[in-house]
């Protein structure tokens, strides 16, 4: 069921009028039901492998609870657990595939392939979910033994397929329900549920189409500079905006509840550099890889600079292949680890502490941008090969001219000047104010002003519903 | 009002209110006609002659109904001349010139109702068949010659294919026409086409997979397609419950008037381009990159197709507006020609240049000046002419 379809929403409707009319006691396991049925709804099988890591993940936690050597390596067998699972599902077909590939280019036998798994939707997200539990038990941060809270935390609907990728804290404490009704969580909840329909269906839907042609193998080679550095940009813009969307659907679902999410995106093509646009894309992984991976491997290494670096490069390798198992997604992590390493070598060189002039300022924000839109060119080909001919066409071998219709440009640009202006729009948005306010203006502003906005965003959902495409980080 | 629950629920009742009010009031269609001028609306002639004997009526969003009226009428006429003419909306369109009187109680016809007509009076035994769309590409046109080619009564003597600077540029096989994978040999055909090296083999997949997808959704089953990711799509009852819901929406008159919608906010953000930024239909451009290499391999495998199955292939340029050609240079103008000539060279039995047949006055007007693809009734009337006089379509069987 996706989030942006008729049925989803009338069963979100339902779902959340019925939520706040149940007794306290019964919220919890209704909210699991509800969890169980909306992940079930694409695949009964998929819910398997959540009830098995969830079970695992249970096991461990219980021993690392009980606490010495025995929880430790309670700890390690979990995770060992976890990534296991995440592997064969995920990974084994590409190893198997690129074993493959090695043992003919040795002139061996080439191996025989391993059947192909279904992938469960957002394993990627709920293993990385799964680990934080069990880190987190380890540090005594997790307050509830129950295996409800637990399974609860890793199925709760809204973030389940695509994040955002919560931490305990965040998410078992709300799991009580305990809250009682307030009309700001409905306005606030569609507000995002609202505006995440329209970022899916208006922007990332139909930039998509013109991506999805841009990017077709053979006619990629065939792309000029300009197209190239066009589609690169198109897909920046739709990845964003779909991604946006999901996080924005998500949230907005979470909070008519009652429940609050954290964060994913904070206007990440606004970045200053390198380091702040991970301090402003996908917020909960960046947080998740520096918490639970960078700051352990590194820990004590402040002075080995070197060793910093090629850490940060690794790490980000493992953040591209988290997304998929393609070569494409590496070098997209790659890339992002050359960035932070070079940004931080650069600072390091300056002095942390100098003062930028406004000029070096305006200079690294463009060459971030330009170097996080040209990163996405191996993220969306379809091989590194056509990634490859498609960065060379950008950067080494200029061509000019216009392959494509002058509204896939415009539509760009357009798009492009609306990303620009995000930042002013949303302190606009913050002027209408909540909508609980005593007296004529809560009064206008709950029954008129934003059922109004409500139906225009309605209405340009439904234009632009498009049945025949997906949320882009449901594959990871 | 204290109590929250209410207050919540007022505003959500509120906002379908709102809802129904905007489907009802039609706000694109007002927003359009702001920029609409009455006089050009009275220019595009909405009173066609319709025969689906003969035309292909939906304009490519069905077409396999009509191609299987197509496929029964031809099949009691098979040792007779036939000949399908394929081409974009100027084929049947009419966009009167400012000379010409606005429209008649008759339905006009365009150029390949005519050319039929002048034949069928000259007494030649010959069944004509137009099968166009707007913008259609030659990856589609490529789509329908292979729907042809598995049907043995719809395989045409001659086959006439419009060569159109414009046509170059489009890409992509449209949604309408996915419902001809219906038929299992044509999926077979399209499905061999596709795993060819050629250009346009990853377009045919595309639109392959697309429809298998959207069938997958609509019956909720599990399908075989698989993304860069490894994901293998799985569908479960959520798919068809949303097939449900959509049936039952469907039900719900001011719910379904939303594809109508969009084409009135498509037009109206058409007519804010030209209005507001000045981009125009007119505006100059030129060929190439993927679009330009995909149409010419589609137009290359219709040559063979053709040569292989004993179909005559005719190229016809069509008619540009001496006032308004899209050629952004002289260089980009030659470049279409040596395509265009060396295509027909290669392939085609017989081509005919018709790029300068229709004088400047007898061309419609729209939006921002002279149209570069339509044009009025006296044009049509000629181009037929022409095309009867030149001996473009030669009978044969």
């Amino acid at each position: 069921m996706q989030f942006n379809s008729y049925s989803y929403l009338l069963v979100l409707l339902v779902s959340v009028l019925l939520f706040w009319n149940l007794p306290v006691r019964f919220r919890h396991a209704y909210v699991l039901i509800l969890s169980i049925l909306f992940y079930a709804s694409w695949n009964v099988y998929f819910l398997i492998v959540p009830v098995i890591m969830c079970v695992i993940v249970f096991w461990s936690s219980s021993k690392i609870r009980d606490g010495g050597s025995a929880g430790q390596r309670a700890l390690w067998a979990g995770i060992a657990g976890i990534v296991a699972i995440l592997g064969v599902f995920k990974y084994g077909h590409f190893i198997a595939e690129n074993l493959s590939s090695l043992s003919t280019w040795l002139g061996l036998a080439p191996l025989p392939l391993a059947w192909r798994l279904a992938l469960p939707l957002g394993i990627s997200f709920y293993s990385f979910e799964a680990i934080s539990y069990l880190l987190d038990t380890r540090q005594g941060r997790v307050k509830s033994a129950s295996f409800r809270d637990l399974f609860l935390f890793i199925m709760f609907w809204p973030h389940l397929i695509a994040g955002p990728i919560v931490r305990t804290r965040e998410l078992i404490p709300q799991l009580k329900f305990d809250k009682p009704f307030e009309s700001r969580f409905v306005f606030t909840g569609l507000d995002r549920l609202l505006l995440g329909l329209v970022q899916k269906n208006l922007i990332a839907n139909t930039i998509g189409g013109w991506v999805d042609e841009g990017f077709l193998p053979k006619a990629a080679a065939l792309n000029t500079t300009i197209d190239n550095w066009a589609l690169a940009v198109a897909f920046g813009i739709q990845i964003y905006f779909d991604f946006a969307a999901y996080t924005n659907m998500a949230i907005g679902a979470a909070q008519m509840i009652g429940i609050t999410l954290p964060e994913n995106f904070r206007f990440p093509y606004h970045a200053a550099n390198p380091v702040d646009f991970w301090s402003r894309w996908h917020m909960t992984l960046s947080r998740w890889i520096r918490d639970y991976v960078f700051f352990p491997l590194n820990a004590g290494l402040q002075h080995k600079k070197l060793r910093l670096y090629v850490s940060l490069v690794g790490v980000m390798g493992v953040v591209g292949l988290w997304h998929g198992a393609a070569w494409g997604f590496v070098l997209w992590g790659l890339m992002h680890g050359i960035y932070l390493a070079s940004y931080r070598a650069f600072e390091n060189w300056r002095g942390e502490q100098t003062p930028q002039p406004l000029a070096l300022r305006f200079a690294v924000r463009l060459i971030t941008l330009c170097a996080v839109v040209a990163a996405w060119v191996p993220f969306r080909a379809v091989s590194l090969e056509q990634a490859m001919t498609m960065l060379k066409s950008m950067f080494l071998s200029f061509s000019f001219g216009f392959s494509f219709s002058v509204n896939f440009y415009l539509m760009a640009l357009i798009w492009c000047l609306w990303i620009a202006l995000e930042p002013t729009f949303s302190k606009l948005l913050n002027l209408v104010g909540e909508p609980d306010r005593p007296g004529l203006l809560g009064a206008f502003n709950g029954y008129l002003l934003r059922p109004g906005g409500y139906a225009v965003l309605l209405l340009v959902f439904m234009v632009f519903d498009d049945r025949d495409t997906q949320f882009i980080y449901f594959q990871f | 009002m204290k109590n929250p629950k209410l207050q919540a629920l007022l505003a959500v009742a509120l906002t379908f209110a709102a809802l129904w009010c905007l489907l009802a009031w039609d706000p694109f269609r007002h927003l359009r006609d702001v920029f609409v001028d009455p006089a050009q609306e009275e220019a595009k002639i909405s009173l066609l002659f319709t025969d689906p004997n003969t035309q292909e009526v939906s304009d490519g969003q069905h077409p396999l109904e009509s191609l299987r009226k197509l496929e029964s009428n031809w099949c009691n006429v098979t040792k007779e001349a036939r000949y399908i003419l394929t081409g974009n909306s100027q084929t049947f369109s009419v966009l009167l010139a400012p000379s010409e009187a606005v429209a008649t109680e008759e339905a006009d016809r365009t150029y390949p109702d005519l050319l039929l007509d002048r034949l069928t009076a000259a007494g030649a035994k010959v069944h004509g068949y137009r099968l166009s769309a707007p913008n259609i590409s030659y990856m589609e046109v490529l789509w329908y010659l292979n729907y042809l080619l598995v049907h043995p009564c719809l395989i045409p003597g001659e086959f006439v294919i419009q060569l159109n600077f414009e046509t170059f540029r489009k890409t992509g096989v449209r949604e309408g026409m996915f419902e001809l994978l219906e038929d299992p040999d044509f999926a077979s055909a399209i499905k061999q086409e596709a795993r060819s090296n050629a250009p346009y083999a990853n377009t045919l997949q595309q639109a392959i997979d697309q429809y298998a997808s959207r069938i997958a959704k609509e019956k909720g089953t599990q399908t075989s397609s698989i993304s860069k990711t490894g994901i293998t799509e799985a569908r479960g009852f959520g798919s068809a419950f949303e097939t449900t819901t959509r049936i039952a929406l469907d039900h719900l008159s001011w719910l379904r008037s939303r594809g109508q919608l969009k084409a009135e906010l498509l037009d109206f953000l058409y007519l804010a381009r030209v209005n507001l930024l000045g981009i125009t239909p007119t505006t100059k451009r030129s060929l190439g990159g993927g679009p330009l290499t995909t149409n010419l391999s589609s137009l290359e495998r219709i040559g063979e197709l053709c040569r292989r199955n004993g179909i005559r292939l005719v190229f016809f340029n069509a008619p540009q507006n001496p006032n308004a050609p899209l050629y952004r240079t002289t260089a980009d103008r030659e470049q279409y020609q040596q395509i265009i000539s060396g295509l027909a060279r290669q392939f085609a039995q017989g081509y005919f240049d018709f790029e300068n047949s229709i004088p400047g006055p007898l061309w419609g007007v729209w939006i921002d000046g002279p149209d570069p693809i339509h044009f009025g009734r006296a044009a049509h009337r000629r181009l037929a002419d022409l095309m009867f006089e030149q001996g473009m379509i030669s009978g044969e069987k």
